[in-house]
Formats: C-alpha cells, sequence, structure tokens
C-alpha cells in the first residue's frame, strides 16, 4: 500500500530545496569577485544574473513552504534528488549566459558534470573561455564533491537533526562523527588543509613548468579542485598533457588518490590510526582491483607499441590508470588517441578501473571498493560453505574501522546496486548504438558518464545528438546518487498519482 | 579453518563419479546400434571404443573404490562439477575418431558444447558426417540437459537457486540419489511424453516440408533433442535455416520454450493447474524480458534496414530472440549476417536475451528469470520503502507454487550469481578483446559460451586454442552456475592447504 | 497530526512556478544570443592538405627498429597537416616533418632552453577568432602540443577575449615523444622554423548592456525578497 504524500511532506522538501537554491547564489559570488578584478564585466553581470534569480527563487520557496518540520528518511532523498537537479538548473544559468554553450542543454550538462565530480564537458572553444566562468565550472567540481546540500545546509546553519537525512540521501552513508553537523566540519577541515597544501604545491609545480606567478595560482587552484573532488574538469581543451610536466602530474596523483580515500579513512589518518588503513577491507579491495587494472592497461599498452620506452609507458598508463580508477578523468593524451593509439586492451582496462570507482564517502564515483569487497567476500563465503561438512559454520569477516561479520542484509544491498550500475552502463551504451556509435565507444562514454568519471574517446561532443546527452546527464545524476534517492523520487511521483490518501 | 578430505572422501567421490560416467557409455549406445544398422563400419567402431571406455572406468570405480557412505552436499558438488569434465573427455573419444575434428581439443570442445547444451560446434564439414555420429552430437544435448535437470534440482537447496524448498522442501545437507530417485521418474516421465509428441510433431513438418520419411524422422529426432533440451546443434551448417519451414520453426519454437520451463511449471501443466503456471513469478518475468527483447530486436531490425517485409522481419526476428533467450542457439541467418547486416542494436539485444536465459530447474542457460526476477524485486522494495514514512513495513512477495515473503538472504544468493555471471560474460569478452576481436562480437562469443546459447557470430570459427579453452570453461562453469565448480576449486585447495 | 491532502490551489501554484521558470530561461536565451558580435577576421592561410581525414581508426603494425630509422632518414615533408588528421592516425604522422600552423593558447611555459606551448588549428584559432566574439558555435577545440627551442619569438598567447599570435612551425612529429613521457609533439625542427603569420588580437567587444540590466534588476529582486523576509521574521 502507497501512502499519498501530503502538504506537510511537500512543504518540507520544498522549504529544504529553497536553502539549497540561496546557497547556489552564494556561491556565485566568488567567481563573481574574480570577473570583477579581472574587468571581464559581461562575466560578472551573468554572474550577478545567476544569483539573483538563484537568491529570488530560493527565498520565495523559503517563505513560501516555512516550516520547522523534521525531515525524515523519504523526505531527505526526495530532497537530496531534486537538490541536484535544481542545482545543476541554476548554475547552468550564467555557463549559458557566457555564450560557450550550444544551447541550455549544453549548459545544464556541464552543470551537472561539474556538481557531480564527472568531468565531461560540452565546452566549446574552452580554450577562449575566461578565467571566471572557468572557476566557476571548477567550483562546481568543489561542491558537488564535498555534497552540495551538506554544505549549503551546515553552512547555512542548520542543525543536526534536520539535515543528518540528506547527508544518506547524498549516497554518504558513513557518519564519521555521531553528529551531522559536526561531520560536515570535519570535512571542511579536511577539504581546507588539502586546499591550501594542495593548491600551493601544484602553484610551485607550476612555477617549475614555465607558468607565470599568477597564472600559476589559476591552474593550481582550479586543478586542485577538479583533482581533490576526482572531478575532471580541466582549463584548457587537452587536459593535463597542457602541462608537460612530470611534477604536476605527480602531485596531482596524490590529490586524486586523497581524493578517493573515503572520509572515514582520513578521520582514521587524522587520529594517527595507521592501522586501519592496512586492515580496512575497501582499502584492501581497492589495492587490489588497482594493481590488477593498472597492470592490464600497462600490458595492453606495451602490446599495442604505443609507446616506445618504459618511462613513457609507465608514466603514461600509471597516471591514467589512477585517473580512471579514482573516478577524476584527467587524461595526459588526446581522448581520440584512446581509440586510434591505444589498442584494444588498454582502453578496456581503463573502463574496468572507470567502473569500479574509488571508495564510499568520498568524492569518487563508480561501483565503489566496498561493494566489490562485499560482493567477493560472500562469494569467498560461499566457496568455503560449498567444501566444508554439513553441519559446519561459515563465517566471514571483514573490517571497517570495526571488524564485522558478512551477513546478508549488507551483501544484498550492495550487489543490487552493484547490478544496477552494470545496467545502467549496459543501457547507456545501448543509446549510444542506436545513434550509430561503435558499441566499444559508446560503452565506455556511457560507463564514464554513470560512474562520474570524465574520460572520454571523443563520443560525446557539442555536436552529439540531444538524447544522447540527456542520457548522460541522468546517468551522471544516477550515479552521483546512487540510485536511492532518484529512486524515492519516481516513487514520491508514483505515490502522488496513485497513493491512498 | 579449512578440513582436509580425507581418502574415505575421494574414494566415495571416484566411486559416484564411475556411476555417472557409465551414463556416456549408455548414451552412445543408440547412435551405436544406428551405425550398425545403416553400414557405418567406422563410426560403430568410434562409438564402440567410447562405449569400452566408459564401462571400464565404471566397473574400475565399482571394484576398486566401492563405498557404501552417505553422499554429503561438498561431495555432491565435487561429483557434478568433475562428471561434466570427464563426461565431456570420454564423449569426445568417438567424435576425435570420427576425423571431424581438427584436434583433440577441438572434440573436446563440441562434447562439451554437446553435454552442456550450449551447441558452439567446432566440427568441420559437418554436412558430411555419418548419421550416426550426427545423432551422438544430439545425444549429448539430450544427456546432459536431462542429467542437468536432476542435478540442478537437487542442488537448488543450495545458495545458488534457492528455489528448491519448492519442491521438496528438504534441507541442503540431504543425499543426492534418494530424492533423484522420485524425481528423475517424473522428468522422465515429462520428456519421455515431449519425446514422442515433440518428434511426431517434427516428422510431420519435414514430410511436409519435402523430406523422405526416413530422412525427415533423423531430422525430428536430432532437431527435438536440441531445441527441447535447448541445446542448439543442428544436423547441417546453416542450422534452421536449412529448411525453409515455418512449420518446423513454429514446432520448434514450441519446443525450446518447453525447454526453458523449468519443471516446476512443466509439474504444475502436468497436474492441469493453469493457476500455479499463471501466477507463477518466474515465469511472468521470462515473459516480460521476452517481450521485450523481442521488441527491440524487431525495432533494432527495422532500424537497420534488414528485412523489407514485415513477414520476414517478424519471423526470423522472433525465432533468433526466443532461439537466444531460451539459451538453444538455433540459427536462421548466416553467422557472420550479425555483424554485417543486423546493424548494431538488433545483435545487442540478442546479447541481452542470451545473457538473461530461461527458467531455473530447466536446461536453459544464463542468470535465469529467478534471479532477475527477484532482483527486481528487491530493487521495487527498496524503492517502496524510501517513499514510505520511516516506521512503515514494507515487505515483497515472490509466488512459486506458494507466495512467500523475499529475504535477505534469498536476494542476496541471486544477485551474487547474477554478478558471477555478468563477469563470466566479460572476462570471456576481454580474452576474445585480447586476441583482436572487436568487442561486440567477443562479447557476443563470450556470452553465447557462458549462457550455454550457441548463436556464433564467427569469432569462434577463427579462435586460437586458449580462446577455445576459454569458452570450454565459460560453458562449464555457466552450466553448473558457478557453485558445483567452486566447490571443486575449495575441494582441491583444501587438499593441498586444508588441515588435516 | 492530521494528514491534509494537497490542494488545487498548490497545484497552480507549481504551475505558475514552471511557467516563472520557462520565461525566465526564455529571457537568458534572447540575452545571450543578442550579445554584441566581435568576430575576428579570417586568419589566411592555405588550407590543409585534406579536412577530412579518409583514416577513420588505424590499426598499428609494430615495425622493427632498423625499417623504422630508413624511414625517418627517407621521409619527405608532408606539407602542411591539421591537428585533426594526426590524431586520428597518430601511427601514419610518426616521425613525419610538417608544417603547422595553429593559434598560440594559454600560457608559454619556458623551460629548459624553449617552450612549451599549445597551439590550435580549429576554426576559433583561424577563421572566426574566439567564440564570445561572434556565437558561430564551431564545436570544441583542437591542437597539438609544440615544442619552440630558444630564441623564441615574441608569442602572446590566446585567452579569453584575446585571439593569441597565430604561428607556422616546420617540425617533427613524434607520436611518443620519450623526452615528454611519452606524449604526442610537434618539436620544430630549428627557431628559424617558426615564424609569425599574424599578431595576437583583442576582440574589444562591448559591454552587453541588456544583460546588465537583467543582472541588475535581478539583484534587486533578489535583495528585496531577503529583506522582506528578514522583516516579516523580526516581527514575528
Amino acid at each position: 500500500m502507497l501512502i499519498r504524500p501530503d502538504r506537510d511532506d511537500l512543504q518540507v522538501i520544498g522549504f529544504y530545496l529553497g536553502k539549497v537554491m540561496v546557497g547556489v547564489g552564494y556561491v556565485l559570488g566568488a567567481p563573481m569577485l574574480v570577473a570583477a578584478v579581472m574587468g571581464d564585466w559581461d562575466d560578472l553581470t551573468a554572474f550577478l544574473l545567476g544569483a539573483g534569480l538563484s537568491i529570488s527563487i530560493g527565498r520565495l520557496a523559503e517563505r513560501r513552504f516555512a516550516t520547522t518540520q523534521q525531515l525524515d528518511w523519504s523526505h531527505g532523498l526526495v530532497t537530496a534528488a531534486l537538490s541536484w537537479l535544481l542545482g545543476a538548473a541554476l548554475f547552468a544559468v550564467p555557463l549559458d549566459l557566457s555564450g560557450h554553450y550550444g544551447s541550455y542543454v549544453d549548459a545544464y550538462f556541464e552543470a551537472m558534470s561539474g556538481l557531480t565530480a564527472t568531468g565531461l564537458t560540452l565546452t566549446q572553444d574552452i580554450d577562449h573561455m575566461s578565467v571566471s566562468v572557468n572557476l566557476l565550472r571548477h567550483i562546481t567540481h568543489f561542491l558537488g564533491g564535498q555534497g552540495i546540500i551538506i554544505v549549503m545546509l551546515t553552512g547555512l546553519g542548520s542543525s543536526s537533526g534536520q539535515v543528518s537525512t540528506l547527508y544518506v540521501g547524498e549516497g554518504r552513508d558513513d557518519r564519521i562523527l555521531p553528529n551531522v553537523v559536526r561531520t560536515a566540519r570535519f570535512i571542511y577541515l579536511v577539504a581546507s588543509v588539502y586546499l591550501v597544501v594542495g593548491t600551493i604545491a601544484l602553484t610551485l609545480a607550476g612555477l617549475v613548468a614555465g607558468f607565470s606567478p599568477l597564472r600559476s595560482v589559476i591552474h593550481g587552484l582550479n586543478l586542485f579542485m577538479a583533482a581533490f573532488d576526482t572531478g575532471g574538469f580541466a582549463t584548457n581543451s587537452t587536459s593535463i598533457s597542457y602541462y608537460h610536466s612530470a611534477a604536476i602530474e605527480g602531485v596531482l596523483i596524490v590529490l586524486m588518490v586523497a581524493g578517493a580515500l573515503s572520509f572515514l579513512l582520513h578521520y582514521e589518518l587524522w587520529r594517527g590510526r595507521r592501522r586501519e588503513v592496512l586492515e580496512n577491507l575497501e582499502v584492501r579491495t581497492i589495492a587490489v582491483t588497482g594493481l590488477i587494472t593498472t597492470s592490464l592497461l600497462l600490458l595492453g599498452l606495451a602490446r599495442a607499441g604505443t609507446f616506445t620506452d618504459v618511462g613513457s609507458l609507465f608514466r603514461k598508463g600509471v597516471f591514467s590508470a589512477i585517473s580512471a580508477h579514482t573516478s577524476t578523468g584527467f587524461t595526459v593524451n588526446a581522448s581520440r588517441m584512446f581509440v586510434t593509439d591505444w589498442g584494444r586492451i588498454a582502453p578496456a582496462a581503463l573502463l574496468m578501473a572507470l567502473a569500479l570507482g574509488g571508495m564510499a564517502s568520498s568524492t569518487a564515483g563508480g561501483v565503489k571498493g566496498i561493494r566489490v569487497g562485499l560482493a567477493a567476500k560472500s562469494v569467498s563465503r560461499d566457496v568455503r560453505r560449498a567444501i566444508q561438512p554439513d553441519a559446519a559454520v561459515v563465517a566471514v569477516t571483514y573490517t571497517q574501522r570495526h571488524r564485522r561479520r558478512i551477513t546478508d542484509a549488507p551483501v544484498r544491498s550492495a550487489i543490487t546496486i552493484l547490478v544496477l550500475y552494470v545496467l545502467l552502463f549496459l543501457s547507456g551504451a545501448l543509446v549510444g548504438v542506436y545513434y550509430g556509435v561503435p558499441f566499444e565507444q559508446a560503452l565506455f562514454e556511457s560507463t564514464s558518464a554513470s560512474v562520474n568519471g570524465g574520460m572520454s574517446v571523443g563520443v560525446l561532443e557539442p555536436g552529439t545528438p540531444l538524447p544522447m546527452k540527456l542520457t548522460y546527464t541522468a546517468q551522471m545524476w544516477l550515479g552521483r546518487l546512487e540510485f536511492m534517492a532518484v529512486f524515492a523520487l519516481l516513487g514520491y511521483g508514483i505515490a502522488l498519482v496513485h497513493g491512498r490518501i | 579453518m579449512l578440513i582436509r578430505p580425507s581418502d574415505a572422501d575421494l574414494r566415495l567421490i571416484a566411486f559416484y563419479l564411475g556411476k555417472a560416467l557409465l551414463g556416456m557409455g549408455i548414451m552412445m549406445v543408440p547412435p551405436f546400434l544406428l551405425a550398425l544398422v545403416l553400414g557405418e563400419y567406422d563410426s560403430a567402431t568410434a562409438l564402440g571404443i567410447g562405449i569400452a571406455v566408459a564401462v571400464s572406468v565404471w566397473q574400475f570405480a565399482q571394484w576398486r573404490w566401492h563405498s557404501r557412505a552417505a553422499l554429503s552436499w561438498s561431495h555432491g558438488l565435487v561429483i557434478v562439477a568433475a562428471s561434466w569434465l570427464f563426461g565431456a573427455a570420454i564423449a569426445a573419444i568417438p567424435l576425435a575418431l570420427s576425423g571431424h575434428y581438427a584436434s583433440m581439443l577441438d572434440a573436446y570442445f563440441d562434447a562439451m558444447s554437446g553435454l552442456t547444451t550450449s551447441g558452439l560446434a567446432v566440427v568441420q564439414d559437418l554436412d558430411h558426417m555419418s548419421v550416426s555420429m550426427n545423432l551422438l552430437r544430439h545425444m549429448t544435448h539430450f544427456a546432459g540437459g536431462q542429467g542437468i535437470v536432476i542435478v540442478l534440482l537437487t542442488m537448488a537447496a543450495s545458495a545458488a537457486g534457492d528455489v528448491s524448498t519448492l519442491y521438496f522442501g528438504e534441507g541442503r545437507d540431504e543425499r543426492i540419489v534418494p530424492n533423484v530417485v522420485a524425481t528423475a521418474r517424473f522428468i522422465y516421465l515429462v520428456a519421455g511424453t515431449w519425446l514422442v509428441a515433440g518428434t511426431a510433431a517434427l516428422w510431420v513438418a519435414s514430410l511436409v516440408a519435402g523430406f523422405t520419411p526416413l530422412r525427415g524422422l533423423f531430422h525430428a529426432v536430432s532437431l527435438f533433442m536440441a531445441a527441447f533440451d535447448t541445446g542448439g546443434f543442428a544436423p547441417y551448417s546453416p542450422s534452421v535455416s536449412y529448411y525453409h519451414s515455418a512449420l518446423i520453426e513454429s514446432v520448434l519454437i514450441v519446443l525450446m520454450v518447453a525447454g526453458a520451463l523449468s519443471f516446476g511449471i512443466h509439474h504444475a501443466m502436468w497436474r492441469r493447474d493453469p493457476r500455479r503456471v499463471w501466477r507463477d513469478s518466474e515465469l511472468r518475468t521470462l515473459g516480460l524480458t521476452t517481450t521485450i527483447t523481442i521488441a527491440f530486436t524487431v525495432l533494432g531490425l527495422a532500424y537497420a534496414g534488414t528485412f523489407i517485409d514485415v513477414g520476414p522481419l517478424m519471423r526470423k526476428g522472433v525465432f533468433t530472440v526466443i532461439s537466444a533467450h531460451t539459451g538453444t542457439g538455433f540459427g536462421v541467418n548466416a553467422p557472420r549476417l550479425f555483424v554485417t547486416d543486423w546493424g548494431q542494436v538488433a545483435p545487442a539485444v540478442v546479447v541481452v536475451a542470451m545473457a538473461l536465459g530461461g527458467m531455473a530447474s530447466s536446461t536453459a542457460g544464463g542468470i535465469k528469470a529467478v534471479r532477475v526476477g527477484l532482483t527486481a524485486k528487491s530493487v521495487g522494495r527498496d524503492i517502496r520503502r524510501a517513499t514510505q514514512p520511516d516506521a512503515a513495513v514494507v515487505v515483497t512477495t515472490w509466488t512459486q507454487r506458494h507466495r512467500r515473503i523475499v529475504t535477505d538472504q534469498q536476494v542476496r544468493s541471486a544477485v551474487t550469481i547474477l554478478v558471477l555471471f555478468l563477469l563470466l560474460y566479460i572476462g570471456g569478452a576481454v580474452v576474445g578483446v585480447y586476441y583482436g576481436f572487436p568487442f561486440d562480437q567477443a562479447l557476443f562469443e563470450s556470452t553465447s559460451a557462458a549462457a550455454s546459447v550457441g548463436l556464433s557470430v564467427g569469432v569462434l570459427g577463427e579462435a586460437p586454442v586458449v580462446l577455445k579453452a576459454v569458452y570450454i570453461a565459460q560453458m562449464w562453469l555457466g552450466r553448473l552456475e558457478f557453485l558445483a565448480v567452486f566447490g571443486l576449486v575449495g575441494y582441491g585447495w583444501a587438499l593441498v592447504r586444508g588441515r588435516i | 497530526m492530521t494528514r491534509r491532502p494537497v490542494s488545487a490551489r498548490a497545484v497552480g501554484e507549481i504551475a505558475v512556478a514552471v511557467v516563472i521558470v520557462i520565461a525566465v530561461i526564455v529571457t537568458i536565451r534572447i540575452l545571450r544570443d543578442s550579445a554584441p558580435q566581435a568576430r575576428l577576421p579570417h586568419v589566411g592561410t592555405a588550407a590543409p592538405d585534406s579536412d577530412d581525414p579518409d583514416i577513420v581508426t588505424c590499426e598499428r603494425t609494430l615495425p622493427d627498429a632498423e625499417e623504422t630509422q630508413q624511414a625517418i632518414d627517407q621521409v619527405e615533408p608532408v606539407g602542411l597537416i591539421s591537428s585533426t588528421e594526426v590524431l586520428e592516425c597518430p601511427d601514419a604522422f610518426d616521425q613525419q616533418v610538417v608544417v603547422y600552423v595553429g593559434e598560440v593558447i594559454g600560457d608559454v611555459l619556458n623551460r629548459d632552453g624553449g617552450a612549451w606551448l599549445l597551439v590550435n588549428d580549429d576554426d576559433y584559432a583561424l577563421e572566426v577568432g574566439p567564440l564570445r566574439g561572434h556565437g558561430d558555435y564551431r564545436g570544441g577545440n583542437s591542437g597539438l602540443a609544440v615544442w619552440l627551442p630558444a630564441p623564441l619569438p615574441d608569442l602572446e598567447p590566446g585567452r579569453g577575449d584575446v585571439r593569441g599570435t597565430v604561428i607556422q612551425v616546420r617540425g617533427r612529429i613524434h607520436r611518443s615523444d620519450a623526452a615528454d613521457g611519452g606524449g604526442l609533439t610537434l618539436r620544430a625542427l630549428s627557431a628559424d622554423t617558426v615564424s609569425i603569420l599574424r599578431e595576437a588580437q583583442d576582440l574589444d567587444r562591448p559591454v552587453h548592456r541588456a544583460q546588465a540590466v537583467a543582472a541588475v534588476l535581478f539583484a534587486l529582486l533578489a535583495a528585496a525578497i531577503t529583506l522582506q523576509a528578514r522583516r516579516s521574521e523580526s516581527r514575528r
């Protein structure tokens, strides 16, 4: 039996959506300042317009739906799903006005790609984009990576009881500290320490690579946000190959890996508990899958003869593998070269790394290490059960903060989500195939969008048919929210129509 | 903690393995007799050697490893996994001697393909193969197909299928043998009835299609075994397009679908209990996925402009999807046409259909409708739970004989096997890619092998040895639905590393 | 708590909200399309040999080292090429001496006795100028990484509203340049083989007035609503 949501339900959802929209408006202030300093007047007005629009709608919603009610589980999920849709729509306004997007849909795609930390881009003539608009693209990474709603709401002074379900709704189900606001504060702390250290490191590396000081800071800041939030946007059309610098690539590898670690792990490291790193199931799983995919990638590249010397093979191969496995999506070669110069195995290995993804409760996307690890553990339990005497009790344990026994319920949900991801990859690929894209390339692009990876083999470009762009947009959204919030939204829609009062 | 198996365990396994391998010998008797009647003496001697080997192995096991100990669950798994491996080796003996196989591995490939009811074939010059040897190929389908039904039914109590409680409600530590006797008798009754009715129908259809009575009978028997056991071998190289007969194709569709229905459904139909058939959740799932895949295939074919008229479009499209979905693998067009003439969408949908497969406890391969259905139900429950107030209790039910609440444990095992199948499909495709085949074709072929379907896009014809070996392993793993193979592997591991 | 059904009024409000959003989007479209024009002139170089590469994908066979060296020694300069051609079949252009024309983009990375450049040869670089000047959408950017040995000519890279210096380079393509960690590069043969075809140019775009007005209006609206909300809150 479905219960139709009533006015109170819609009210509380509308109220929190309003808060998020106001937050979007405030965030636009940052690039606006940059535009003012650089003297890009048209960009400044575009940001002002976007901010005004967001704050107006947001404030109106807050007033219209004013409530002191608490969010329950389903409200949290629905609000999360809608926030990402609406947030992208609002960020798309200044992007569209910048004139670098063929249509509002393209700008919306870009905003969604930014917020979901994907990094696929539809920007046209990005090499002539102004500094402030480019900064906004990277800020969306930062915001989305840390969890847009949680940033907005805790930033705007909501209490913990009100927003805790939202935290889960955004696909971050690991509460480190008992209180969500304190958890969020810890996340800010980690992120800002990395922000300062990472940006300085990248700026220094940029200076060594031959940039002027100011340009070095701009590149450093943007690169940091794209790397740490495992986003993958870049300020220029050639991504990381623009820099020709091993030092920058080295720093980025550290940042990408840091971004793919869960905040739980950051917390444990912060507290000086190194053992967690060695024993954590998810860390171990990712170490294994990372090793396998990287070896396969290197093997494939060596077999295809893409690189003539071992140094290049490792530099390009390892960077690409890490970029894919952390679902960042930085590339160190032109994306067409995946198709024209990388043979067949290496792109397949990249595809696997993309699909696997980083750790849960990090900014990385993909199926996630915990799900892969749980699935593997559960299979091993089945195998062991099959060969033991019938009466034997087979218990398999894993460590995540504590040592736990594997039970059916978490395994069920882990594998279910895993299957949903695979379905998402395949259905997106079918849409691509329908529009005449070869299957491998369609699958690569579809997977890249679904796991918020952002690597591209060149299928996605401004001229791509509209339905494909929309499919990729939906995939990024579904993948980032890990299905549940979107399902809740769908269910809510159905309940509104068919539910009983 | 692993416990190392004792001598008594191995002896028990070898004893039952010997019994199972005798089945291979029995299977060769009808073709042997046929060879004598038709005067195909070389085939007769080849089959005679096969029978002799099987009987010797059986007698040796009886004499040397005789045992009265009770079988446990893990013994059962090891026996099942091993009997498919060794059974294929024995069935490969006459095939290899027939001279139609370029190597021992090729003969083993066809034997495994036959026993697992896959239907991929590496036979050379099939069109000049002797009638008796051709019959043997189809007999492997029948032996393997009916064998797997028994095995799956008894294994079903495990984590793998979880449909068992349906039929017997027995625990997983029950011995294999006693309940086999009761069930097997009924299975043979059903299969025997279908054999008579199906062969008769096909015979009549082939007479209408223009065959002489004797040739018609040979084709009817072969086709029946390949269709009802969802195998996919065919007496001549063009598969079913050899017959140019809509009538034969329709009879085959009925037989393929019958083969892909679970034993439970057959039982219900036998008991004239239409409500049980109609309400069955797995059957509904199968119906839904079949409808969807047919619709998309037809769309894809129309989009690619493969057929000009609607008639041929529907005839070829529907037959191919049913052949793929039931895990049969009959083709009504040349394999290369999937690549060169079917566009991109239709073959992709065929891959999906192959991957999904038929019902559990049938001869069909693939993921199986029960797993797909349970996964879908579980997702549906998650969605409902997400939209309800926090206090609401949300349950979802699954009807197979009785209506029951879906538990986490059932879903966990269903999705686990589902994921393992996906990995198996993709793993085989990556090996194909490694040997230079395009990914889509490699995936098609790999899925076809792992889901024991048998449709081909021509990759197999050019496959190097390693790739063939991979397909053999896939057919074996897919047919046994992993668990038995895991049991075997674990047993080997325990032998080496376990404590006494 | 009693459950209240969703009223017709609420549905009406939602409909009005949707209409308003659509109206806003339409306004934004109009604003964007009415941006003032500042199209830069065509650079005026000879077109590459072929714009549409016929090779879509290219299979590479691994040559042995000796053959490769012979092939390198024999190469004839292949003339003017485009970056898309090279990326569609990198192997065909490996070690070839080519002529390449394009716009310097972003930054000049001065180091190690030379500089790394990104040199674009897309339509924005050679034909129509930066996109913001005209709104004539020509897709994404395309270019090659170019290494120039010192002494460098005076280069101003393109960014934002600037079309950078357009240069012509004669150099060798390295499909996998070991000195650059395996990247695809074009290394100029010497400093003299670089010439400047056109100096950098600023777009000099006038400010988009209509957009500025709209922005101020929206900002005022936001401020008004915020203030109003504050006031009604304090009154409560």
